[in-house]
């Protein structure tokens, strides 16, 4: 189905190759899962499967690659997206209508298709991937597990015979990714050729029949699953981990934490949306020094939680204390930092260096302010350097925020909230879509903070990060006093 | 010139479509910060209008473009909004004649034909828009004198856009977006 | 009293008359025409009246009034402007004929837009779009631009609160004073953001297998019904009357130019 031959791709403006000398082979009814480290060429991989390299990216191919046998240096994109059903990581992004019902109709409103037809394909893909209620639904109102599957349904309704997936369980909780898994088994029983480029590995165990691991751009081991078990080769490629033990349970509840012994605290807090039922009511919320998950399902009100800890939104009442000091909406937008899921949205400055010394000149308190001017500079220099050292982005102290890899931009975000030293820190899923190695390192930054003594709460569907990182737990929906 | 949009391909359709989206949403917005008729508001929306014009000619280095971002601009604005159907004339105008003054080096890769094409369609609009107001108030000439201000103010942001404009392209190339 | 709570009642409140967007977009630009060429009060109060009840019709009360608050508010502070304006320049004497033939002709504009804008939901936009039967070059920037509309709101709502989370004063005053500074801060982010999506969308396009020669068949057809014909001939038949009576009697204000 998809066939590579010794293929060496170059994007233009680049004289290094992004891949080299590969060869790899997809059968039907087989999945074949490519990791590897960000940058290792795993991406292109998958563009030049589904023909965006060269047709779309242009640049320099050799060798060839056959999708059903024909080479894809023939075969116009139009012709091989018939072919080939390609799911990107944030499936919002490729959407182009604002319903559920219309984006599976666009494609087919746009090949021309019978309306009857098209009426009829939406009906069946809407059947096999049980959103047939969600239909008449806004796209901005689905969770990240119905996006996928509205992406995937819209996919799988031009019956493709190969598919390819970008990154797809990044954005998922553990339940939507062990759903997708048993899709994948499916479609894979039904005779497509898939193949997938993911970060997390386990949920593909017992499925995936070959995993290739790139280093290098160039293909680094080859074999079955219990390839990924080889702790050494996770190692040496940034891998996350095979198998992950869900300590979503398992962790030590926040509610027993004494009162006197809580960083931060709410107590009798109520909260609802304007006309709605309210989400929390009368409930109190503890956070000891260390790192805390904070789990719940969809629309449990995390997110909303965290507004009302970052002083965003208004309880409607509630009391908010820092170190048993309480303290008003204001005093927490001080004291509270919040690092949210988008990390394109929170940078604005020209340079790495500019966009930390802003938060430190933003964060900085009266009296440093009042230092002479040179001191001040000197300081603030060394301040940075520390930060920059402390996330490896020392390297990159000159260069574009907007223009660095997404673990290096997440982990610049974070900096910027470390520079506002906060007595509580609040991350909106840091590590989706990051290889092993940035995943650690993240972890890793989470635990110097929390030693430096602040409250640090994740929100997070990481498995492996709560695992590594997390001591405590704080569960959704809150226990009503 | 000729009228027919086949030469681009979807991916400049989209780029099209996006800057339309984005520069609709932020003039709104920094009309509404700003109450709509202070002077600053009034000219941070046009200077936020023209750089992403700036921007959007240099991603999308085809002749129509302008053109075509009107129309799409106008047809969503009137489903939208609401905006009146007599905006039509002055904005397709100018952009035909922007067309015009960037047509003979529109393909190079000088970002000084575009700040050519999207200066020459502030200029050619924002006059076409005053003439317009003079039509509508032909009854009343001291109300015709009220907006000139107004589209005065608005037009000291566009020129400001032009050299923001120039500062944004830089800036891409410098982050790597833009490649040339 | 109760009859107002009965849900019966209600959903008839709630039952606009579903005219075809295609026949308020042919009224909206019919008024437009006919209110620039008439310009003696009679007719344009004729065009008035026909197009508030136009804009009554689709019974959103509320949203029809705020309109009219702020035309309102427009309204006096023009009219104040040119009456002081008079006072400065003897050689334009203030009228209130003189002034009330552009104001009505806002209001009659006001009056055929609200319809369209306060009908159409963003999502029910793009059946809009399609049923216009634009060309392809022309139908996809604008779906995408519809499309892109709502996020690019959200993404500017969640910057400022990241702006606002690290420290920054977001208030008037500062914007004010740092005008580059606050653009560069809230609009940065958008910029980068326009480039990135474009970009992803843009493959995503290619790998749908979207090209200009695309044939379009709408899976959903919007009917023009006789409601919408009828609508467009009545607005005709006022256009008509309105300049019947502007030409054979109409009073031109005075002071104008014509």
């Amino acid at each position: 189905m998809i066939r590579f031959e010794n293929v060496t791709y170059t994007y233009p403006f680049s004289e290094k190759p992004a891949v080299q000398n590969i060869d790899l082979h997809v059968k039907a009814g087989e999945i074949v899962l490519v990791s590897g480290q960000s940058g290792c060429g795993k991406s292109t991989l998958m563009r030049l499967a589904n023909g965006l390299c060269p047709s779309w990216f242009k640049g320099k191919l050799e060798g060839a690659v056959f999708i059903e046998n024909k080479n894809t240096l023939e075969l116009p994109l139009k012709d091989m997206s018939t072919i080939v059903g390609t799911l990107f990581q944030d499936p919002e992004q490729q959407f182009f209508a604002l319903g559920v019902e219309d984006e599976l109709a666009f494609v087919h409103e746009w090949r021309g298709l019978p309306a009857e037809m098209t009426r009829t394909k939406i009906e069946t893909a809407a059947k096999n991937f049980g959103i047939s209620h969600i239909l008449g639904q806004s796209i901005h109102e689905l969770s990240e597990g119905q996006k996928q599957k509205v992406g995937l349904a819209s996919i799988m309704s031009q019956e493709p015979k190969i598919l390819v997936l970008d990154e797809p369980t990044a954005n998922l909780d553990p339940e939507s990714t062990l759903d997708l898994a048993q899709r994948l088994l499916e479609l894979k029983q039904q005779g497509l050729a898939i193949l997938v480029v993911d970060h997390r590995l386990y949920w593909l165990k017992g499925i995936a029949d070959h995993v290739v691991i790139m280093k290098n751009g160039e293909i680094f081991a080859r074999g079955d699953f219990s390839l990924l078990d080889d702790e050494k080769i996770r190692q040496e490629c940034n891998l996350r981990d095979s198998d992950v033990e869900d300590v979503r349970q398992s962790l030590p509840d926040c509610s027993v934490i004494k009162r006197e012994d809580t960083e931060f605290c709410i107590e009798d807090l109520t909260f609802a949306y304007k006309g709605q039922k309210p989400i929390f009511s009368h409930a109190t919320v503890k956070l000891q020094k260390g790192v805390t998950a904070l789990i719940g399902d969809n629309g449990t009100g995390k997110t909303t939680l965290a507004r009302l800890m970052t002083g965003l939104n208004k309880a409607n009442e509630g009391k908010f204390f820092i170190e048993n000091k309480e303290c008003n909406a204001k005093e927490l937008l001080k004291s509270v930092g919040i690092v949210l899921q988008n990390a394109d949205h929170q940078l604005h400055m020209k340079t790495v260096e500019q966009e930390i010394d802003v938060c430190l000149s933003l964060a900085a308190n009266k009296e440093e302010k009042s230092r002479a001017k040179d001191i001040l500079k000197q300081q603030r220099k060394q301040e940075i350097t520390e930060l920059l050292n402390l996330f490896g982005l020392e390297q990159l102290r000159m260069r574009h925020p907007q223009s660095l890899s997404g673990g290096e931009k997440q982990r610049l975000v974070i900096a910027c909230a470390f520079a506002k030293k906060p007595h509580v820190l609040i991350l909106d899923e840091p590590t989706s879509g990051l290889d092993g190695g940035n995943m650690k390192r993240i972890a890793y930054a989470l635990q110097i903070l929390a030693e430096r003594g602040a409250a640090v709460l994740v929100i997070t569907h990481d498995l492996e990060l709560m695992k590594r990182s997390c001591t405590r737990a704080l569960r959704l929906p809150l226990v009503t006093n | 010139m000729t009228l027919s949009f086949d030469h681009f391909s979807a991916q400049d359709l989209v780029v099209i479509g996006v800057f339309a989206a984005a520069s609709k949403v932020t003039t709104l917005l920094v009309a509404l910060a700003g109450g709509g008729m202070n002077p600053i508001s009034l000219m941070g929306k046009n200077l936020i209008f023209t750089m992403l014009l700036v921007v959007m000619l240099c991603r999308v280095n085809k002749i129509g473009t302008l053109f075509l971002f009107t129309i799409i601009n106008i047809i969503v604005s009137m489903l939208l909004l609401g905006a009146s159907v007599t905006l039509l004339p002055p904005l397709l105008v100018a952009a035909l004649v922007a067309e015009l003054a960037m047509y003979p080096k529109r393909e190079s890769e000088s970002v000084w034909n575009k700040i050519l094409g999207a200066a020459v369609f502030d200029l050619v609009s924002k006059a076409l828009s005053l003439g317009l107001s003079w039509i509508f108030m032909r009854e009343n000439p001291a109300m015709v004198l009220m907006v000139i201000p107004i589209v005065v103010i608005g037009y000291i942001g566009s020129v400001c856009g032009l050299f923001t404009g120039v500062k944004a392209v830089k800036e891409l190339r410098h982050a790597g977006i833009i490649r040339y | 009293m109760q009859a107002l709570y009965d849900t019966k009642t209600l959903d008839t409140i709630n039952d606009i008359p579903e005219i075809d967007v295609r026949a308020r977009m042919a009224v909206s630009f019919l008024a437009s025409i006919v209110t620039i060429i008439i310009s003696s009060i009679e007719g344009q109060v004729i065009l008035f009246v026909a197009s508030f009840l136009y804009a009554l019709s689709i019974r959103r009360y509320k949203a029809v009034f705020i309109a009219y608050a702020f035309m309102a508010i427009m309204i006096v502070i023009a009219g104040l402007f040119t009456y002081g304006f008079s006072l400065l320049m003897p050689s334009m004497p203030f009228s209130i004929s003189g002034v009330l033939v552009p104001f009505l002709r806002g209001i009659v504009m006001l009056n055929v837009v609200l319809p369209l804008a306060l009908t159409c939901r963003i999502q029910a936009l793009l059946t809009a779009l399609k049923s216009l039967r634009l060309p392809f070059c022309i139908y996809i920037p604008g779906a995408v631009m519809i499309r892109f509309i709502p996020t690019f709101m959200n993404d500017i709502k969640q910057v400022s609160e990241t702006l606002k989370i690290r420290g920054y004063n977001l208030s008037f005053g500062e914007m004010f004073r740092h005008p580059l500074m606050m653009l560069r801060l809230m609009f940065t982010p958008l910029l980068f953001r326009s480039l990135r999506t474009s970009e992803e969308l843009g493959m995503a396009a290619e790998l749908k297998g979207l090209d200009a020669n695309s044939r379009f068949v709408p899976f959903r057809e919007t009917a023009w019904t006789k409601r919408d014909t009828i609508l467009i001939v009545l607005a005709v038949f006022v256009s008509a009357i309105a300049l019947t009576y502007h030409f054979m009697w109409g009073t031109i204000p005075a002071g104008g130019m014509h």
